[in-house]
């Protein structure tokens, strides 16, 4: 470890504002002290125990909890513990599963300027273990990592290789990928030679997930090592590649039934316009996957916020460009327009709003010690009779 | 690894008051970009001392601690826009109140942690975190939770950052600015 294992990356220091912020790499981390009754997510303002307002005339009580944290404490099949996933695309090729223990640090951007943007919540997800039990799930959630099938696309892969020297060529560039998860993720491999992928992937999968994560992790499973290799011998070359944010364009999946749906969705958290500066970004290639696809919602204020302090904005579309016009499609510049919906602002510079409810799930909650007794939509636990009605 | 994110911010009166911003700005300034964990845990600890010897100037105040995942992440991006994104609040200087202008002027001062959930420091905070509704406000919250600060082991803090606006006594806040939607989020703070 470092002797100064705190570092600054940004600083601020003019008459109206002076300030930092540090990161450092090596934290400790005390697994093992959680509780296994449900404690309070928050505290102080804006307190997440709004929605737990007790009735003392009912035995339980429906509220609305954190998907991710739920699959955090009680397992990543929180609700739905004898069900499976479903891979399309398995792999037949020799897959070792233990490596799976290393994904978090393999997928971790090279540069160490990208990596405080790097979110690693997927990668966690195949050893991450509950510390708690939910009564609703009649059986112990057995390990992702146990589950899991790496999964391959290959045309994707193919259109990158023939490409992505081409889109590395372009001065100050970063690439936004924001393809399905297992393309997008495709995509990052076979540019990892000339990219620096910086992984924004912000959930986890679940057997009724809007977000279908376990196809992204899946791919991520069989281009593992290839991260790896390329990390390792990235080493070699003096100069630092450019950063590739790649997202799932299923982040923001219609999500129609909390009764049966678990809302696994999650937002975008792309680097701000000066970090974008600090890295010497002056443009965004955004990878769709079709002729004008634009920005998904959750990125419009920030593209339009970037657009207007000089970061130009061109898409690129992985089907239907030819490999021969590429070169002129990138200097089409794309501007962004601000647009009002659920997940953008639609005012220039304004505040990305987010939809009240977003990313949680109904539970069943007991008044008395206020214990979690699983999820409302599933209609497994004798929980179920006392709030259904 | 999980995390959790707790963030103090305090609003003081810099007119009546120069000698805090004089006091703060230098723990702000003098950070080496790269500090050790006892260095770290100094500066934040030199800045909170300040601000409790000027508690009876603190006249606003915001503070938060979340301990779900997805919201510590967010909130603590959120949190350190204004340095990350230089989001500077004036922009020309206020200019100090004149021989008949009584305007106050005020400046803020933020601190913003983002901690690994459940380790010891994240747990003494999430103790001292607990108040009953009707105290949140309180000068007496914000002196144990700035006492809190004090107590930091800077071996679970993932990152962190403080800042101060303004840096110069001619840039501070106005009350008219204070009075902008912006700042609904700093509470008037009762003295106990």
């Amino acid at each position: 470890m470092s002797e100064r294992p705190l570092r600054q990356d940004f600083r601020v220091d003019e008459p109206g504002l002076v300030g930092a912020r540090w990161w450092q790499d090596s934290v400790i981390d005390p697994v093992g002290r959680r509780h296994t009754i449900l404690t309070l997510l928050a505290v102080g303002v804006g307190l997440g125990v709004a929605g737990l307002a007790i009735d003392a005339c009912e035995p339980t009580k429906t509220s609305r909890l954190g998907a991710l944290d739920l699959q955090r404490k009680y397992g990543w099949a929180f609700g739905a513990a004898t069900e499976n996933l479903v891979f399309n695309g398995q792999s037949t090729q020799p897959f070792d599963r233990s490596r799976l223990a290393w994904m978090v640090a393999d997928m971790t951007p090279r540069v160490a300027a990208h990596r405080p943007f790097y979110v690693q919540t997927l990668f966690e997800s195949p050893t991450a273990l509950p510390t708690a039990v939910s009564e609703g799930d009649p059986t112990t959630i057995p390990s992702l990592k146990d589950a899991l099938q790496p999964i391959f696309t290959h045309d994707i892969f193919k259109w990158v290789q023939a490409n992505v020297d081409t889109l590395a060529g372009v001065t100050g560039a970063a690439l936004v990928v924001d393809l399905d998860g297992q393309d997008a993720v495709a995509f990052a491999a076979a540019a990892s030679s000339r990219f620096d992928p910086v992984f924004l992937f912000d959930n986890w999968p679940h057997p009724h997930g809007v977000v279908p994560a376990h196809l992204t992790l899946a791919a991520a499973a069989y281009y593992q090592p290839m991260f790896a290799n390329a990390a390792t011998a990235s080493q070699a070359d003096p100069r630092p590649p450019a950063p590739m944010f790649v997202l799932d364009r299923q982040r923001l999946a219609t999500y129609t039934d909390s009764a049966s749906q678990f809302d696994n969705r999650w937002v975008a958290r792309m680097p701000g316009v000066q970090a974008l500066r600090a890295m010497g970004i002056t443009r965004l290639l955004y990878v769709g996957p079709a002729a004008n696809a634009r920005e998904l919602d959750d990125l419009n204020d920030d593209f339009v916020t970037d657009h207007t302090a000089g970061i130009s904005v061109v898409l690129v579309d992985v089907t239907s460009i030819d490999a021969l016009q590429l070169k002129t499609h990138l200097n089409v510049e794309y501007a962004p327009v601000a647009r009002r919906t659920l997940f953008s602002s639609g005012i220039a510079g304004g505040g990305r709003p987010t939809p009240a409810e977003f990313g949680s799930v109904p539970v069943v909650l007991s008044l008395v010690g206020g214990t979690l007794l699983g999820v409302a939509w599933s209609r497994s636990g004798t929980w179920n009779r006392g709030w259904g009605g | 690894m999980r995390h959790s994110v707790f963030t103090i911010e305090v609003c003081a009166r810099l007119d009546t008051s120069p000698q805090l911003l004089d006091r703060l700005r230098p723990i702000v300034q003098s950070a080496p970009e790269h500090v050790t964990r006892e260095e770290a845990w100094r500066r934040h600890s030199a800045a909170a001392d300040v601000l409790l010897q000027h508690i009876e100037l603190i006249e606003r105040g915001c503070w938060e601690y979340f301990d779900d995942e997805a919201r510590a992440k967010w909130m603590f991006d959120d949190w350190t826009r204004p340095v990350i994104e230089r989001q500077i609040p004036r922009q020309e200087p206020s200019g100090a109140p004149g021989y008949r202008d009584a305007g106050a002027r005020y400046l803020t001062f933020t601190m913003v942690y983002l901690l690994a959930r459940d380790s010891p420091s994240d747990l003494e905070l999430r103790r001292s975190c607990q108040i009953p509704d009707q105290q949140l406000w309180r000068k007496s919250t914000f002196r144990r939770l700035l006492q809190a600060v004090r107590t930091l082991s800077f071996g679970s803090v993932k990152a962190d950052s403080m800042y101060l606006i303004p840096r110069d006594h001619d840039w501070g806040f106005t009350q008219q600015d204070l009075t902008a939607d912006t700042y609904d989020y700093l509470r008037p703070l009762v003295a106990d």
